[in-house]
């Protein structure tokens, strides 16, 4: 198995230096300068920025240094935050950043997987009762109504008409200003996940050596846990991976709704801006996250699977 | 079929959720009382910035997020009161030599920085010289044009030292400069050439703006800051009026999205907010009337018309055509309806203290119908009609309001000129893509907008002139350029205000530009703060200093 994770890990090199070879001229060729702006700058204040930056250099010599600064670990300096290095703005010392949706995210994924793959579980045992139908319906419900509806719609009830938590903001961090936030994403998330592993157990059910399983007289607890859990979880734990690193980059909704310092404003800001360095600094972060959890998830079905490490 | 029943009723009571909270407040008349400040027991006000300041350098800061912080973090030579008027600030005094080229400013005595080390008129000088100085790239380095050798040292022929700053002694400046400016005080009040300190900046370089290493010179300082979180100022105990600064702490936050900071300040979370979200304005104005402001702006919402095609260029007829057949009555009460006030000149009525009111059109206050009469006339002497259709493009970056106004604007033209005469598009680009297509010159008609940064009319006048980067239509009328000049040279007062109302009228009689409505900014301020006068705070200068608490 640990073959196997080097070998992914090293075919993910030439994959994560297409992305940023790709990304690195897709954003230099976008039209619009970081530096423009309503009020033009005067041409020995460009000039200087511009050579601050390397943008006076040639496309292929900006590529290069900047993947010698990415060798040494350096995302470079903000076009936006004028002075402010990238890693900072990323990781800061004091809580920001990846650090807020790292949080937000794993708050999130330690209720929402539970709670999808238990009531999805549930729900696929007890085919077509009632909690099965909330399950599908809230499903629908849930992706009919994004975050953005919940998100201002829980902001409404709890903190302007109940004032029982706070509307925004990230306070210090502490439990009353993420609550809302993490029960807005685990709406978002857990039906999905209950969806998923609703409609995966009662495949698996219908399967012919449950029913064999059954035929021989198994009790349904040991056909359950030994038989039928683990090609269950197959596609749900494909559909995780892909979904915690979309958290990590993607909650811009969110965080907008709830002011959150988090990545997802980051990224919003950075393409507006053309904050070149920043852009790229995220698009490496994400390409980075998604292929740690695609590894984890392989590794994962090798696991489930057997089948799989032949 | 049980399920979509189930799935009807669950979206039903999403739905009827969404319109009882909505709908409950809408429908009640009385006036939403005060928020309850989360605040409320400490010395504290907490503020919405809008966005997050992407400096806090004063050279480098070239937007009213970065503005708003610096004002508390550092101060000029002089400041501003609540009505922008120019007051005393490190300088207590100063003289002005007879031809007004000379000023000797004096520092107060014992004033300190943030960090306990004197103030003195070297860091005046630096801080002015950092201004001008290439390398540092300030996008506000015109500010320091009209400085002696401010033009040489800001395009790199002359040393910084060269710049016509210069330290008398450790407490008395003095600035010359190239012409007399009657704005000239309010230029050292603003943010761009506030006092920073230049042992602290010589010890850090770029990096001295980062919280453990920042001083400052104004009524606060920086204690914490999440980018994009928030940013908490605390009182600066060695600033000269330290005594009357009443609030201990201000907590910018950088609340992009209006009705989210809308729902914070109902919520007592903030107490100030940057705007309203304005498709709930009526509704905010008349629920809030006591806590919701709106404030005429010194800004103006225009249409560059591009001055390098043809079509324009060779064509006033048309160009006076499209202006006169806009009703900017319709545009401002109708279409938007947020408080601004329609615009018939290429100044507004407000700025100096309405010296330039009187610069309006003559056709402002014609009947419509007059007024449609004439533009139809021209439009036809331009050559266009149906047999001769006009083809546009309106280009805007993507906002609803900038739609809103361009759809408005080609369905006036198109109920004057007649449908088959005139073919409006409109093209809406991404922000950057369409900054760099509008300085390029590479359009039809372009959405602009400009924000006087002080009190003179130079801040608008400077448009129009041949060469200068703000001037988006191409427009050149060498005439204006020789006048503009003339009215700056000149000490005497009244023949600069003659001067510019000359030069105004050869320029809007030219037509380069369509101007539309003067702006208006929202704000809604929780009655616990006091001292806050905003309603004459048209250039939105806002200092916390000026905050009490009840």
């Amino acid at each position: 198995m640990l073959k196997f994770a080097l070998k992914r890990i090293l075919v993910s090199i030439p994959t994560l230096l297409a992305i940023i070879t790709l990304v690195f001229f897709l954003v230099h060729l976008t039209p619009g300068n970081p530096f423009d702006g309503e009020r033009a700058l005067s041409p020995e204040a460009l000039k200087s920025l511009m050579e601050q930056y390397r943008l006076n250099l040639p496309l292929w010599q900006q590529y290069l240094l900047y993947l010698n600064d990415l060798i040494h670990g350096n995302f470079g300096i903000s076009m936006k935050y004028l002075g402010q290095s990238i890693n900072n703005l990323l990781f800061p010392d004091n809580m920001g950043g990846f650090w807020v949706t790292l949080r937000l995210s794993i708050y999130t994924m330690i209720i929402a997987v539970p709670l999808g793959i238990l009531c999805g579980a549930y729900a696929g045992l007890h085919k077509n009762s009632w909690f099965d139908k909330l399950v599908v319906a809230s499903n629908i419900f849930f992706t009919a109504v994004p975050t953005m509806v919940t998100g201002p719609l829980s902001v409404l009830i709890f903190a302007v008409t109940l004032h029982w938590l706070p509307a925004g903001g990230w306070g210090d961090g502490d439990f009353a200003h993420l609550f809302l936030p993490v029960v807005v994403l685990i709406l978002a998330y857990s039906p999905t996940i209950a969806f998923v592993t609703r409609g995966s157990i009662v495949d698996v059910l219908n399967s012919n050596y449950i029913r064999t399983a059954r035929a021989k007289g198994l009790p349904t607890k040991k056909i359950l846990f030994k038989h039928a859990i683990r090609p269950t979880l197959l596609p749900v734990i494909s559909l995780l991976g892909p979904m915690f690193a979309g958290i990590l980059v993607g909650a811009v909704v969110t965080e907008q709704i709830f002011t959150l310092p988090g990545l997802g404003v980051l990224t919003t800001n950075a393409a507006t801006n053309r904050d070149y360095n920043m852009i790229m600094a995220i698009t490496i972060l994400g390409s980075i996250l998604t292929i740690i959890f695609n590894i984890i998830v392989d590794l994962l079905y090798m696991i489930l699977d057997p089948k799989i490490k032949q | 079929m049980k399920l979509p029943r189930l799935t009807a009723l669950l979206g039903l009571i999403g739905l009827v959720s969404i319109s009882t909270v909505s709908c409950s407040k809408t429908n009640k008349q009385t006036l939403a009382t005060a928020p309850t400040s989360k605040n409320a027991n400490t010395n504290t006000i907490t503020v919405d910035n809008g966005e997050d300041a992407p400096t806090v350098d004063p050279v480098l800061a070239e937007d009213v997020t970065s503005a708003r912080v610096l004002y508390d973090l550092f101060e000029g030579l002089t400041s501003f009161d609540q009505n922008n008027q120019t007051i005393p600030g490190l300088a207590d005094k100063w003289e002005t030599s007879p031809d007004g080229k000379t000023y000797t400013f004096h520092l107060r005595p014992n004033l300190k920085f943030s960090d306990g080390s004197a103030i003195t008129a070297n860091d005046v000088v630096f801080s002015w010289q950092r201004l001008a100085d290439p390398k540092v790239a300030s996008p506000y380095n015109n500010l320091a044009l009209n400085i002696v050798n401010g033009k040489d040292v800001i395009a790199g022929k002359l040393p910084v030292s060269q710049l016509g700053v210069t330290a008398l002694d450790s407490n008395t400046i003095q600035i010359k400069l190239n012409h007399p400016d009657p704005s000239f005080l309010q230029i050292c009040a603003m943010p761009n050439v506030a006092v920073v300190s230049q042992a602290n900046v010589k010890k850090f370089g770029t990096k001295w703006t980062q919280i453990t290493n920042m001083v400052t010179s104004g009524a606060y300082k920086i204690q914490e800051w999440v980018i994009k979180g928030h940013m908490t100022l605390s009182k600066n105990p060695n600033y000269y009026d330290a005594k009357n600064v009443a609030i201990e702490k201000i907590k910018f936050m950088p609340i992009v999205d209006t009705s989210a900071s809308f729902n914070q300040y109902k919520s007592g979370d903030i107490d100030i907010t940057y705007s309203m979200p304005v498709d709930q304005y009526k509704t905010i104005i008349q629920e809030y009337a006591n806590q919701a402001h709106t404030v005429t702006q010194e800004a103006l919402y225009y249409y560059d018309l591009n001055m390098t095609i043809a079509k324009f260029a060779q064509n006033r007829d048309l160009r006076q055509a499209l202006s006169m057949a806009v009703d900017r009555n319709v545009l401002t009460k109708d279409v938007l309806g947020q408080g601004q006030s329609p615009l018939y000149s290429y100044t507004t009525a407000t700025i100096e203290g309405g010296k330039f009111a009187d610069t309006k059109y003559e056709w402002a206050s014609w009947p419509r119908d007059k007024q449609l009469a004439l533009a139809k006339e021209l439009f036809a002497k331009a050559g266009y009609g149906a047999n001769h259709p006009l083809e546009l493009s309106i280009s805007y970056n993507t906002n609803d309001a900038h739609k809103k106004i361009a759809l408005a604007i080609a369905s006036m033209w198109q109920q004057a000129f007649g449908a088959t005469a005139i073919k409006v598009t409109s093209a809406n680009q991404e922000w950057k893509t369409f900054i760099q297509a509008r300085n390029q010159a590479n359009y039809d008609i372009a959405r602009d907008g400009w924000v006087a940064d002080y009190n003179s009319v130079d801040s608008y006048t400077s448009l129009f002139l041949c060469k200068d980067p703000t001037n988006k239509s191409k427009y050149c009328n060498p005439e204006y350029d020789k006048l503009i000049l003339q009215a700056q040279n000149t000490s005497n007062p009244e023949q600069r205000i003659q001067l510019i109302h000359q030069a105004l009228e050869i320029a809007q009689n030219d037509y380069a530009i369509i101007p539309l409505y003067q702006y208006s900014y929202y704000r809604l301020i929780n009655p616990r703060v006091k001292g806050y006068e905003i309603n004459n705070n048209h250039f939105d200068h806002v200092m916390s200093k000026w905050y009490k608490l009840n």
